[in-house]
């Protein structure tokens, strides 16, 4: 059913009589999980929107040259995920700042944000998530939140299955011990 | 069956974490994802609009947003200082400048007292005028007397005298040729000198230059010493 409906999403996309009622389908459909895959990186709702919107109209602007060798989900998330990286990649050189420091950035703004509704150990959940680096948060959201496969991350990043494994596990280990250790001084 | 195992695998090795609900702890203003389509809708109309119409169709004249900058810290710097009070709080004497004309006045009047022709272009009526008043009118010069009195007067022309004469003197006595006190062996060796025959003397200096040129060496020894210290290429290029 799903297949069908990217079939049909994009031979009405193909028509230019129905191109925005395509796209329409398109957002209503893929909208909430490219969100929540924004938000998870950039922590903060308004970043996310902006970015959000940034990512639809790529998809309108380049779906036309969409092949079918991928899913149309992959190929919208790996929009995503590069427009994420772009933005805090910016926000690094804009601010001047190391990855550390970009990462305090976004645990201040976790804090900060009136849209957390988390008790005390999701929050530590979320700094334990924000001391890994990019890549990795990226690989353990997908898969601890969205539970993609490991070949559509793979997909997605462009890295090998192996390699996603490892990084995985590496990052399950570190959050363990942070939560840990944050337990322990409680 | 994979994804589940795949999904679940990572739990032995983080219990702690599995153990807790997997949350969402995130959440979004009232409606948002309702009106998300309609705004992302929004945004792609800006965006088509900004590639059909890039160019506004105004213009600016040439460097103006590279003089502008400028423009405004000169209006701005003008503005703050239009703002500040015109007086320069400086004060001056009462009547000050109503005394000055006539002082002045008074300086150049003095000035021309004293070095006219400095101070002022002379004109023939200006110049009369002054001739007439440097002859009727004396200069001012200071005397300022010598010789207080006549003694001392003739006391220094003594002592000139005296101190001329002397230095004469002195000069006189080391002019005077003296002989020197000749000693009694030098005049014996003179008196020899006197009585020595000439062709004696003759012989003499003849001698003592064949003993020189007996003591050269001869062309054949010079030859030799010259082939045996010196080597041929040494000798071409000295040649």
């Amino acid at each position: 059913m799903k297949q069908v409906e990217d079939e049909e999403i994009l031979a009405k996309f193909s028509i230019e009589g129905t191109r925005n009622e395509a796209f329409n389908l398109l957002i209503s459909k893929y909208q909430e999980k490219i969100y929540w895959h924004i938000r998870r990186l950039v922590i903060d709702h308004d970043d996310a929107d902006d970015l959000v919107q940034e990512v639809f109209i790529k998809v309108w602007k380049n779906l036309e040259k969409f092949r079918s060798d991928s899913k149309l989900y992959t190929w919208i998330y790996r929009i995503a995920t590069n427009e994420c990286i772009t933005f805090l990649n910016k926000q690094k050189q804009r601010n001047q700042t190391s990855f550390d420091d970009v990462s305090e950035e976004l645990s201040e703004s976790l804090v900060a944000s009136s849209y957390f509704n988390g008790d005390k150990i999701q929050m530590k959940l979320q700094q334990a998530l924000l001391t890994l680096p990019e890549k990795q948060r990226l690989i353990f959201n997908m898969k601890y939140y969205d539970e993609l496969k490991y070949e559509e991350i793979s997909e997605i990043l462009g890295t090998s299955v192996g390699a996603l494994k490892a990084s995985f596990h590496i990052a399950v280990k570190k959050i363990e011990v942070f939560m840990l250790n944050e337990e322990i001084s409680l | 069956m994979i994804t589940d195992e795949e999904n679940n695998e990572w739990k032995a090795e983080a219990p702690y974490l599995a153990s807790l609900q997997k949350e969402n702890p995130f959440s979004v203003p009232a409606q948002y994802f309702d009106s998300l389509p309609d705004r992302i809708g929004s945004s792609l109309y800006v965006e088509q609009l900004k590639e059909r119409l890039p160019v506004s169709g105004y213009t600016v004249p040439d460097q103006y947003f590279n003089n502008l900058q400028e423009q405004i810290f000169a209006a701005s710097a003008d503005a703050v200082l239009s703002a500040l009070p015109k007086a320069t709080g400086y004060q001056t004497p009462d009547q000050y400048f109503q005394k000055l004309q006539s002082k002045i006045q008074a300086r150049i009047l003095e000035e021309e007292r004293v070095a006219p022709a400095t101070v002022l272009p002379v004109t023939k009526e200006k110049s009369a005028e002054i001739f007439e008043n440097s002859a009727t009118k004396p200069a001012e010069t200071k005397i300022v007397r010598l010789w207080h009195s006549g003694i001392l007067k003739y006391a220094s022309a003594a002592c000139f005298i005296v101190a001329t004469a002397f230095g004469l003197y002195l000069n006189q006595q080391s002019k005077t040729y003296v002989a020197p006190q000749m000693s009694s062996a030098e005049i014996a060796n003179e008196q020899l000198l006197y009585d020595i025959d000439e062709q004696d003397i003759m012989d003499h200096v003849e001698g003592s230059i064949a003993g020189t040129q007996k003591n050269a060496p001869s062309a054949a020894e010079m030859e030799t010493y010259i082939l045996n210290n010196y080597s041929q290429t040494e000798l071409s290029t000295s040649l």
